[in-house]
């Protein structure tokens, strides 16, 4: 799976979860927490909502700060 | 010849601490039904808990102790080490890495909820409430009543454990949150977790109306 059909399946993750989050502000290099506001609670969501969509498991002790951090483990994890 | 597996956690609560809470404390239990003269659990069921002490789950789990139950603690708990760190372990707590984005704990309590068929016992504020006060409650008590489509039920405890004085308890009926019409968004879980919390409040202001403070 290409990483830009990754970018456009977690963006619609993180909309499904924010429904009113401004879409131009998702880019492979915001930062989760001070440009996309997300918090504690909106990350495990997304963490659950990404296990389900991709079938992977987010490991114990993982951190994302970057919308590419988040594209880079779903592209080494996911097997098609 | 097979090998079994001594269950030091259950035998610890059994023969040492259960007794201790009668003797100590003698938790006395209150519902919010007057109607009601026992527990029952007669499904899998997320058991809410203020949190005032780090013995609560031993009373709680003695509290509940004809029910198969485990309870959720914060992973750095367990890695304090020493005696209860060794016992959150042996007695199957599930480990909450409140550090990370681990999803771990909710894979874990899903599946004592729906294949074990085990209540679970949680403790959304996180840290111990002091002078009676119910702190604001984390939403991971939500999200896992959601997902593993299963009723919720509030222990009230009125706290704080004096020995000699009996501990006192008022457990609501069970209930289910509504789900979410619009999927599990972010807004949603927080207003579950915000009623959650208020009627944890209201259950607390019933038990000193009904038995004092």
């Amino acid at each position: 799976m290409s990483q830009e059909a990754i970018f456009n399946d977690l963006k619609e993750v993180i909309t499904l979860i924010r429904p009113n989050i401004d879409l131009a502000k998702i880019t492979p290099e915001s930062d989760l927490f001070t440009d996309l506001g997300m918090d504690s609670l909106m990350m495990m969501l997304v963490a659950l909502a990404i296990e389900n969509k991709f079938k992977i498991q987010i490991s114990t002790g993982q951190k994302f700060q970057k919308v590419s951090d988040v594209i880079d483990y779903i592209s080494k994890n996911y097997t098609e | 010849m097979s090998k079994s597996t001594f269950d030091f956690g259950k035998f610890f609560l059994s023969v040492i601490f259960y007794p201790a809470a009668r003797i100590l404390y003698h938790p006395q239990v209150f519902f919010e039904n007057e109607n009601r003269k026992k527990i029952s659990l007669d499904v899998p069921t997320i058991l809410i808990c203020n949190h005032i002490s780090h013995i609560d789950g031993t009373i709680v789990s003695y509290v509940f102790r004809k029910f198969p139950l485990r309870h959720l603690a914060a992973k750095d708990r367990f890695e304090q080490g020493g005696f209860i760190g060794w016992y959150l372990k042996k007695s199957k707590c599930i480990p909450i890495d409140r550090q990370s984005i681990s999803t771990e704990w909710v894979h874990t309590s899903l599946q004592a909820l729906t294949q074990e068929k085990v209540s679970l016992a949680i403790y959304p504020e996180g840290k111990h409430g002091k002078n009676h006060e119910i702190l604001p409650f984390h939403s991971g008590v939500t999200m896992l009543a959601v997902l593993a489509q299963v009723p919720v039920m509030l222990v009230y405890n009125d706290g704080p454990y004096r020995v000699g004085k009996r501990c006192r308890f008022m457990i609501s009926e069970p209930f289910r949150l509504d789900p979410p019409t619009q999927g599990m968004t972010a807004e949603y879980v927080q207003q579950q977790t915000d009623l959650l919390h208020q009627k944890m409040l209201d259950l607390q202001q019933l038990f000193r109306n009904r038995v004092g403070k």
